[in-house]
């Protein structure tokens, strides 16, 4: 497709919740010291939603910049997609509430699970129906600007005991929102690649409730056990993690010509900020073009990338290539082309 | 490459072999055959007797649809899985599904949006697929209902109306450009959200699950529902939607020779078709014996209907589907 074809993310935006809430503050319930905690996890800071706040409301304000930014009315979205693994209830998703909470018109509401992939996956889906062609020609001008929200709230579903410090001390709240359509600003998607291998799924997951389990799908004796929260071997994780990421990340530069020496700069995604850090040394990108989203607020599974994104873009030139790889639970995995 | 146009290639369904019947459910709570049948028209429905997904039914069905398409799972690139009741919490449905089924590295999404779950699933496969960004795609819709229903005189509202089950259908190219899906239609209206839900677990509560929420008076672990309120609903939307459907392909109601809606009550079924001026014969309702089985209740439906010979080359065929969000939807193919 020529450029010039290629949709946008005209606008971008992103929503920390509350106070930083800095390793000190952790430290002590998690029975562990706070240097050792960052040196540990290489997470600086993370935030948390308050009671009461879903991943919806996280998303209403970053949801809010990015229409803003993109000039685009409520009334003008045809679709609404929200990546997120710990949606504000059990059903239905984030997308109906963040819909309501914006009083967007009766247009779809999806929300789609590719954990850490969130984002990359919604961007897909996003940029698939911008692309629709309309029966009689031309676009299929129902889905001419689409919302994509990517968020979580983890920090309602961490164990704050000794017994969650792996977790607790990396995962964390936020959301990230963008406008996908055509037009002449903001940043081109020239390509998307994603991944998944399940046979990996009991390394990085969130056991319960558990709809499988039989008769009952969580019991007290599950909440009791603790498996109703985040668990990881990252230990096992981490080798395959760096060569997948390296793997696609390679594949979307390959595909648009680009050699990782050119890029402005790298957003790379995982809980163990190490290991998002190899995977971008391992492709060549100088330390000092890398962002590491996990570091700077800890893990948001499917929001890191785009709340980065968000935090970066305005430092960025006209014409700045950007690479976005990810990976996480499932597990899930991919990457991103973008040209300021 | 992009695609003019999708085509469901092959189809397939599951459910689990344990029927229990309203009179069953009379045993274990105060209820009775006539009660049931008189408002939703469910005669029986099936659940799961051990430890069993959405994933272990979605794989009978999956394979079912690949064999009658022709194709291995090796031919597909992508799949989409609705579910409101995943096998854990997180990761998706997708990856543990394309693992049982060697599937490989490929993209695999949950989609969670309830009883419309599966039209929204199949026009995502569908968007993906004609713009390029997809060559064949495993859309699935399953869910175990049973493990999450509060099966007592306090959940009875709720409780009798829902089935386990699983439908899949393969979703590619088609190779001619006059058949296969002709359009989508997705709709929400999250003001309602509440209206017919599931809170916990809920990651907008700290904690977001306590033992608090599995008991109580109106535990929020279970589903909660204002039945005649989605009632009202579901019977303006789902004329609306198919209508929707229909005017963008330049058909009208006559042109429609099948209408295969979500299986949620039988009286809305009835209305919708009577308001609509449908023939009964030409509207699908199989919820007499599977319950509401939510995102699977229309690759179910489909299946039934192909099987039974009422799906046949050129039919207009409409699938439909309103439930929790509110979220509503409809899909036009000519078969």
């Amino acid at each position: 497709m020529p450029p010039d074809d290629q949709p946008r993310l005209l606008g971008i935006g992103c929503h920390l919740p509350g106070v930083a809430v800095g390793n000190d503050a952790l430290a002590s319930a998690l029975g562990v010291d706070a240097d050792e905690m960052a040196r540990a996890t290489g997470v600086k800071l993370r935030h948390h939603a308050a009671d009461g706040q879903g991943p919806s409301d996280l998303a209403l304000e970053a949801a809010r910049d990015a229409l803003s930014a993109s000039a685009t009315a409520v009334g003008d979205l045809g679709l609404i997609v929200f990546a997120t693994a710990t949606p504000d209830v059990t059903f239905p998703g984030a997308a109906c509430y963040l819909q309501d909470k914006l009083a967007a018109p009766t247009v779809g509401a999806v929300d789609v699970r590719a954990q850490s992939a969130g984002f990359l996956c919604a961007l897909d889906l996003a940029l698939a129906f911008a692309q629709l062609p309309a029966p009689g020609g031309g676009a299929d001008a129902r889905y001419a600007r689409v919302l994509i929200a990517a968020g979580e709230v983890l920090s309602s579903g961490l164990d704050f005991s000794p017994r969650g410090r792996d977790m607790t001390a990396r995962l964390a709240d936020g959301a990230g929102a963008a406008v996908v359509g055509h037009g002449d600003r903001g940043p081109r998607v020239r390509s998307v690649r994603w991944y998944t291998d399940g046979t990996l799924a009991d390394r990085f997951w969130c056991e319960y409730p558990a709809s499988r389990q039989y008769p009952v799908r969580v019991k007290l004796q599950n909440l009791d056990e603790g498996r109703h929260y985040p668990k990881a071997d990252l230990d096992a994780l981490g080798p395959v993690v760096e060569s997948r990421l390296a793997e696609v990340a390679h594949e979307v530069l390959q595909e648009n010509g680009w050699y990782a020496g050119q890029l402005d700069l790298a957003i790379v995604d995982y809980v163990a900020p190490d290991g998002a850090r190899a995977a971008a040394r391992a492709l060549g990108i100088a330390a000092e073009k890398t962002v590491v989203p996990t570091a700077d607020f800890g893990h948001v599974m499917a929001g890191g990338l785009l709340m980065a994104l968000a935090r970066s873009a305005s430092g960025l030139r006209s014409g700045a290539r950007v690479l976005l790889a990810a990976a996480g639970p499932g597990l899930a995995w991919g990457a991103a082309a973008l040209e300021m | 490459m992009a695609v003019a146009r999708t085509r469901i290639l092959g189809i397939g369904k599951a459910v689990p072999d344990n029927v229990v019947t309203n009179d069953a459910l009379s045993q274990r709570m105060d209820t009775s055959d006539e009660w049931i049948q008189q408002r939703t028209g469910i005669s029986q429905r099936h659940h799961i007797t051990g430890d069993t997904g959405a994933t272990d039914l979605g794989k009978v069905a999956a394979e079912e649809a690949l064999r009658a398409a022709g194709l291995g799972i090796a031919d597909v690139d992508l799949i989409v899985f609705a579910t409101l009741s995943p096998d854990i919490d997180w990761p998706s449905c997708a990856c543990l599904l394309a693992a049982k089924l060697g599937a490989g590295r490929i993209p695999a999404f949950d989609v969670k949006n309830q009883c419309s779950g599966f039209v929204y699933s199949l026009a995502s496969a569908d968007a993906m697929i004609r713009a390029g960004r997809a060559r064949r795609a495993l859309v699935v819709g399953g869910e175990i209902h049973s493990t999450g229903l509060d099966l007592t005189t306090r959940g009875r509202e709720v409780g009798v109306i829902f089935g386990d089950g699983a439908g899949a259908v393969v979703l590619g190219p088609s190779d001619d450009d006059q058949r296969g899906l002709l359009s989508t239609h997705l709709h929400a209206e999250g003001k309602f959200a509440e209206k017919l839900w599931l809170e916990a677990a809920a990651s907008r509560a700290k904690p977001r699950i306590k033992p608090a929420d599995l008991d109580g008076d109106n535990p929020s672990a279970f589903p909660r529902m204002q039945g005649k309120f989605v009632f009202k609903h579901a019977v303006t939307r789902f004329p609306e939607v198919i209508q929707e459907a229909l005017a963008f392909n330049g058909l009208g109601v006559k042109d429609l020779d099948l209408l295969i809606p979500h299986q949620a009550n039988l009286r809305i079924n009835q209305f919708v078709a009577a308001g609509l001026e449908l023939d009964e014969s030409k509207v699908v309702n199989n919820i007499e014996r599977f319950g509401n089985t939510t995102a699977a209740s229309i690759p179910i439906a489909l299946h039934e209907a192909v099987q039974d010979g009422r799906v046949r080359d050129g039919s207009i065929v409409c699938l439909a589907a309103f439930g929790a969000g509110f979220t509503w939807a409809a899909a036009l193919l000519r078969w």
